[in-house]
């Protein structure tokens, strides 16, 4: 007997009980149920933590089994001890054997037993099966990798005859703009793979949006092989070059962006794991000493003060004085004396924008209380 | 369109006064090639649609010796000259920086450069493209060689080749116009064009743009338009076309 397909995105207009939309990039096709298919490579699936309902279906097709008869089928994680070591040095090993799987492993869990019925020819049709013992909703954002043993029942006792393996992105809640879920046609907003390698290993671990938005800003603005320059790079009109980055990125070469590069990637990559960010730009800056993108902390050179024309920056929900902000181009100084060489670096992370307050990120960085007027039009450029 | 202050600010007004109403250059595809950017390795070669029919030509140059030094060219191609000096303003509004200087005074119709403390960059206008050059790795690169040589480059008449495969009727047009009339300029390029190759159109009393996918010619007075059309292909003599249009 063989596991022919099992279906994660099997419902595209829904993720309460199942995988979400995705693609790999803007080129190429949209992921498409089975997302593991014998004979092919398998594909990933995605699943929004906070959108999953109580119950979490897959469905799977089955070939060879008995014709015209029925068996009782079931996934379990192939990993799993099927004892528990006696010794002590056995339990030693056991728990170290898993921590690596604990942050990388199984999240599916393991599938409920169903009734599959086969026809003449030993093919069963779907069979949809409910998750049992999953952490899709507990385990925070992360890239998580299931094999699956696949048993019948035989004679009452279960005997493995296939195994499977899946990857699966795990994120915050519901990916926001630009992207979107709309199934139809060749959608590029489709969260895309390639983000999602990026932004899950970044926000590994987070279990809140805010987690996710801070741990995506600190990994922008602490990327190695970047630097500061003025010109936007990655953005042209409202299209915000997310392929180019991520080739970037990658590319192990030094390359420069400035502070609506890094706003771009901020809002995309935390939006794609479900947060509500938003760009928005002010105007008119001289800004105090700051900490310059990849600078060191340690190293007055990397302090510096300058004058902006704009400074463009992500806002959670919405723009305004009292709004709160995530900035990755910059850290900010907390301390008070500006004038000594004792800096204190902090991310501004879900700081209010504000300039009343010395823990406001405007007090921090604006020098004055004149000029840093508010744009008005928040937006998320759509990727490319 | 650039916010107005961004308009005041670099003076764009001036810069579109300074567009010849008598002469026009119009280029199509053109991007760097490794002889223009000192024989760097090209790590990235890409086309983006952008807003208004313009078009984005993107290239990564990087130092094969020094992989710190690295450069990026972009070449917005638009449709007319008018609408290149828009894209340069584009460009500058997207720029952080709270000042830009101008830049060398004989590189295109108008230049800024990113002020001494940032990162090298280079932004002029030349025909019908907005050019950006810009140091992109963590090492500073002089960009000012690269920026002349490129506009050196475009403003060159290749050398035609005399062969008889590449004399072949690539440029048709009408005859006679009227002034103020728009001529379409029908081109018809070689179906087998080697890659980097590029389109360049030299317009002697009259402008050239595009207008809805098609090359238009325009003299306002009375006169003759004279159209010099090349395919430059690297490695390769250019084909080459002429046409002279009566204006009357």
């Amino acid at each position: 007997m063989h596991v022919e397909e099992v279906h994660f995105n099997h419902d595209t207009n829904s993720a309460t009980s199942d995988a979400l939309s995705i693609r790999k990039t803007a080129s190429g096709d949209p992921i498409q149920a089975p997302e593991w298919k014998r004979g092919l490579t398998a594909q990933p699936a995605a699943y929004a933590a906070a959108a999953l309902g109580a119950n979490v279906t897959i469905k799977a097709r089955f070939s060879g089994g008995p014709a015209n008869e029925a068996r009782e089928i079931r996934a379990v994680d192939a990993w799993a001890p099927t004892t528990k070591p006696s010794s002590f040095l056995g339990r030693v090993v056991d728990l170290i054997a898993r921590v690596p799987r604990s942050l990388a492993g199984n999240a599916l869990g393991e599938t409920d037993e169903q009734l599959a019925a086969f026809d003449g020819a030993g093919d069963s049709g779907l069979i949809t099966f409910t998750l049992a013992n999953h952490q899709l909703k507990t385990s925070g954002v992360g890239i998580r990798t299931t094999d699956w043993k696949w048993q019948v029942r035989e004679n009452g006792s279960w005997q493995d005859f296939d195994t499977t393996q899946h990857k699966v992105y795990l994120i915050v809640d519901m990916p926001n703009g630009p992207w979107d879920q709309n199934p139809e046609g060749n959608n590029t907003q489709l969260p895309w793979t390639d983000a999602l390698d990026k932004a899950c290993l970044w926000a590994m671990g987070a279990k809140t949006q805010d987690e996710a938005a801070e741990r995506v800003t600190i990994a922008v603005n602490t990327q190695p092989n970047q630097s500061y320059t003025g010109s936007t790079i990655f953005a042209i009109d409202t299209t915000y070059l997310l392929s180019w980055y991520l080739n970037e990125l990658d590319g192990g070469k030094t390359f420069q962006i400035n502070c609506t590069d890094c706003a771009d990637a901020v809002t995309t990559f935390s939006n794609l794991l479900g947060c509500d960010l938003f760009e928005g730009i002010f105007y008119n800056i001289k800004t105090r000493k700051f900490l310059t993108l990849g600078g060191n902390p340690a190293v007055e050179a990397d302090w510096q003060a300058t004058g902006w024309r704009y400074h463009e920056i992500c806002w959670l929900h919405q723009m305004g004085q009292n709004e709160l902000i995530y900035d990755a181009c910059v850290q900010v100084d907390m301390d008070d004396n500006y004038d000594d060489l004792v800096h204190v670096a902090k991310h501004p992370v879900k700081m209010r924008f504000g300039m009343k307050d010395h823990s406001d990120y405007r007090y921090r960085l604006v020098k004055g209380d004149v000029g840093a007027t508010v744009g008005k039009d928040p937006i998320r450029r759509s990727v490319a | 369109m650039a916010d107005q202050a961004i308009r005041e600010l670099y003076r764009i007004d001036k810069i579109l006064q300074r567009i010849p109403e008598d002469r026009g250059e119009f280029f199509a595809g053109f991007l760097p090639w490794t002889e223009d950017v000192g024989d760097w390795t090209r790590s990235a070669r890409e086309t983006f649609a952008a807003r208004g029919d313009r078009k984005l030509l993107r290239t990564i140059w990087d130092n094969p010796e020094d992989r710190e030094s690295r450069v990026l060219i972009d070449v917005v191609e638009c449709v007319s000259a008018a609408d290149a000096v828009e894209a340069l303003a584009d460009r500058l509004e997207a720029n952080q920086l709270a000042e830009i200087p101008e830049g060398p005074e004989a590189l295109g119709l108008g230049s800024f450069q990113h002020p001494e403390l940032a990162p090298p960059a280079l932004f002029y206008v030349h025909g019908n493209l907005a050019i950006t050059v810009t140091s992109f790795g963590r090492k500073p690169v002089e960009v000012s060689n690269i920026a002349r040589r490129l506009d050196a480059k475009l403003g060159e008449r290749p050398i035609p080749a005399d062969t008889f495969l590449r004399a072949y009727p690539m440029l048709q047009a009408q005859l006679h116009a009227k002034p103020g009339d728009e001529v379409v300029l029908r081109l018809n390029l070689p179906t087998r064009k080697a890659e980097d190759s590029y389109l360049k159109v030299f317009v002697t009393g009259g402008t050239i743009a595009r207008r809805e996918g098609k090359l238009v010619t325009h003299s306002n007075a009375a006169g003759q338009i004279e159209v010099e059309a090349f395919l430059v292909e690297p490695g390769a003599e250019a084909y080459a076309a002429t046409s002279t249009i009566i204006v009357r």
